[in-house]
């Protein structure tokens, strides 16, 4: 990915949120961390964010109650351990922003970010 | 009597012949046919010259007159029977009287003859009416006498009867012998396919059934029976049929009732010609003896059986029950009770001296504590159970309910319960897992890859090795939720078309910590069955475990398949265990055998394991003749 972009992580669990943060740092990006829902509507109140990376199960807020009160246009990448129906709700119309889906758990580091990279340049090249 | 005299010799004569009261004439009469004739030469000539058959004529008194002398032509022509000289009338009246008296004589003798005759000839009729009368009189003895004989007969038939009845009732096959005997002395009256005998108490809907025919066949069975039935002979012949489910032939059928039971004799005819009159007679003889010793043979065996089966459901209780009385001396009990002289029910049952505490019987205030009357006896707690009947005295039954045992019984149902919920928690706790264990592994491999990129080589090759066994952790790890997850699944119920190797090697990551001790062959292909797989993984898990367990600290388990077959494919899990002891083999399969120690097993294992095959249309064998461990056949049946 050429473009630099400032991302924002939301996940309770410190690890994944660190494993996460510290690739896309070195893969030179932007990095913002919130460990709930609270704390991510709050950055995305004062940050300029390109991307979020959202978890659904937070204490506080969690990821359903951000996606309904954030601003819609901003494109969010779910993750969570949660699969079968609520899949197909997250990506229905009903939250729009949202442009891709990654289960957990992932297979690795390394596919992860390109995943989510991937997702990313799909989204701009189709605005 | 006809006379014919020459005129000549009439004056000589009248007298003789008015003395004879005989008619005389004077001249030849053809027609008159004379018995004596008198005259001289002359007229007798004259007489054969007018043709006379003169051999008919008795006496013939030739007279010769003096010195005439006659040749023998005409003497033989007349053959005179008596020859007299004219001159000499006493020779003549001697004559005639003579020949009177041969005639008179032989008339007598004419006249007696034919009344003898017409004697004989009535006597003769007499005779032969008498005949007559006498042969009736035979025949009519005859007859009275065959009846009386076959009265008899009858009498002596009926009598052995009754007597068979009493010296065989109290045999065990009585009622064989008796059909036997019925059916013998029937069949000498016409043919018959078969005999049957119906009794139906008051109020039953169902009677009994004794049937008997030529194949010396005796069946007994209850069937459905309705009394409306029996009342024409046609709807009786209807029933027959739907019974046998064939078509039956004329049946003939005799009833009796009396207060309290139906009674039917039923015989089906084959189409000949028998006796009806003596069948009839015989039949209706015994009917009444029949249907009063038959259906008392029934009631005695419906008593005895129902005698046994309470005898034996009084012995196949558990625990131990009794019949006591005021004095708690054992009346009946399910337990042995050898000493005759020491029969209370608390020294034989529970060895003490005394009642027992908290014992229902004589006390006072029974109402209260019956839901807490418990005993102990032996250390194994009892809940008494307590009620009263009253046969000449007053009697108690007791029967005790094992606590201890109800309340392992219901831990093994709480443990059941527990293996349902572990699916629901091991869900739970796989999402709780995988979040740390997510982390873990991607800063691990973050790790990995920001020690990579430095230069620093003598301490990087050192912490990327650790990191990666760190990784591999994380990754085994994730295999084995994931697996329990599978495990505890209950999404696709579906059978479906599955690799049996799959899903072994599914199961076998989840035992590894029962395995420790044990090696494990296994020598399973690449194998598609038709299974549910999360069922499929609870019996091999289940049946794993088990060998594992059986088997202690030395020992292996080999999973292998089965000869190929066209119908199913077998997968065999064998051990080289102490295997299964004879006598527990028919009760592996039932929930709740265990021969583990009390909290060790739930006794819920194989029979899960059974049930589920076979809701997989599958089939769970142990083999029997495998004595050198357990083997165990899982039979999956493919599909046509």
């Amino acid at each position: 990915m050429n473009k630099l972009i400032n991302i924002l992580v939301a996940d309770d669990e410190d690890l994944i949120r660190q494993a996460i943060s510290r690739s896309m740092i070195r893969r030179g990006h932007q990095l913002f961390t919130a460990i709930n829902g609270v704390e991510a509507l709050a950055i995305l109140n004062t940050e300029k964010i390109d991307l979020i990376i959202l978890d659904l199960l937070m204490p506080e807020k969690n990821g359903f109650d951000v996606l309904a009160e954030m601003p819609k246009f901003l494109p969010v990448i779910v993750i969570s351990a949660f699969s079968g129906p609520l899949e197909v709700d997250i990506e229905s119309e009903k939250y729009p922003q949202v442009i891709g889906f990654i289960k957990k758990p992932f297979e690795n580091l390394q596919n992860l970010i390109q995943i989510i990279e991937e997702k990313y340049e799909n989204y701009i090249r189709k605005i | 009597m006809q006379v014919l005299v020459q005129f000549e010799y009439k004056k000589i004569v009248s007298n003789v012949v008015s003395v004879h009261e005989a008619t005389y004439s004077y001249s030849l009469d053809q027609k008159i046919f004379f018995k004596i004739i008198l005259g001289d030469t002359q007229f007798f000539n004259k007489i054969i010259s007018d043709q006379y058959d003169l051999s008919n004529v008795k006496h013939k008194i030739l007279i010769l007159n003096n010195n005439e002398k006659i040749n023998a032509e005409i003497f033989s022509q007349i053959s005179p029977t008596e020859v007299s000289i004219s001159s000499d009338t006493q020779n003549i009246i001697e004559n005639i009287n003579k020949a009177f008296q041969a005639e008179k004589k032989n008339e007598l003798t004419t006249q007696t003859r034919l009344s003898i005759e017409s004697k004989r000839a009535e006597l003769e009729n007499l005779n032969e009416f008498l005949g007559y009368q006498d042969k009736e009189r035979t025949t009519a003895l005859k007859i009275f006498h065959s009846e009386e004989l076959s009265k008899k007969q009858h009498e002596k038939q009926l009598l052995f009867f009754l007597d068979f009845i009493n010296s065989n009732y109290t045999n065990s096959n009585f009622l064989d012998d008796l059909l036997k005997f019925l059916w013998i002395e029937i069949k000498k009256m016409g043919s018959f396919y078969q005999m049957g005998i119906l009794t139906q108490f008051l109020g039953e809907e169902q009677a009994v059934l004794f049937q008997y025919d030529d194949r010396k066949y005796y069946s007994q069975k209850m069937i459905y029976f309705d009394q409306a039935k029996a009342s024409d002979s046609n709807l009786f012949t209807n029933f027959l049929a739907n019974l046998y489910q064939r078509p039956v032939s004329k049946v003939l059928l005799w009833q009796e009732a009396y207060s309290k039971v139906q009674f039917y004799i039923y015989l089906e005819t084959q189409g000949k010609e028998f006796n009806s009159l003596d069948l009839d007679l015989f039949i209706s003889e015994r009917l009444s003896v029949l249907s009063l010793i038959i259906s008392r043979w029934v009631t005695e065996k419906n008593e005895k059986t129902l005698l046994k089966q309470w005898r034996n459901t009084f012995k196949s209780y558990k625990d131990p029950i009794h019949v006591i009385d005021k004095d708690f001396n054992i009346i009946q009990a399910n337990y042995e009770n050898l000493s005759a002289s020491n029969n209370k029910c608390y020294q034989v049952l529970a060895g003490r001296k005394a009642k027992c505490e908290m014992c229902p019987v004589s006390s006072a205030d029974y109402e209260n504590i019956k839901n807490q009357s418990k005993v102990t006896i032996n250390q194994i707690e009892y809940k008494v159970h307590m009620t009263e009947f009253f046969v000449l005295k007053k009697h108690y039954l007791l029967f005790y309910e094992n606590r201890t045992e109800i309340n392992s019984l219901k831990s093994q149902i709480i443990q059941s319960e527990k293996m349902s919920t572990i699916g629901n928690l091991a869900n739970h706790l796989a999402h709780e897992l995988n979040n740390p264990l997510t982390g873990l592994k991607l800063n691990t491999e973050y790790l990995i890859s920001e020690l990579q990129n430095q230069k620093d080589t003598n301490q990087q090759a050192h912490l990327v090795s650790d990191l990666n066994e760190i990784l591999k952790a994380t990754i085994r790890s994730e295999v084995i939720i994931k697996d329990l997850v599978d495990f505890s699944d209950s999404g696709s119920q579906q059978i479906q078309e599955i690799d049996f190797a799959l899903v072994l090697k599914k199961t076998m990551t989840l035992l590894k910590s029962v395995l420790r001790n044990n090696r494990i062959f296994i020598d399973v292909k690449s194998h598609l069955i038709f299974a549910q797989p999360v069922y499929l993984q609870q019996v091999l898990f289940n049946l794993i475990k088990n060998s594992c367990e059986a088997l202690g600290t030395q020992g292996n388990v080999k999973i292998y398949e089965g000869a190929p077959n066209i119908k199913y494919s077998d997968f065999i899990i064998e051990d080289n265990g102490p295997g299964i002891e004879n006598q527990f083999i028919d009760e592996i399969f039932k929930p709740f055998f265990t021969t583990k120690k009390e909290g060790e097993g739930t006794g819920l294992g194989l029979y899960l394991c059974h049930s589920l095959m076979q809701k997989m249309s599958g089939e769970l064998i142990y083999d029997k003749n495998f004595k050198s461990g357990a083997r165990f056949v899982l039979r999956f049946f493919k599909n046509e």
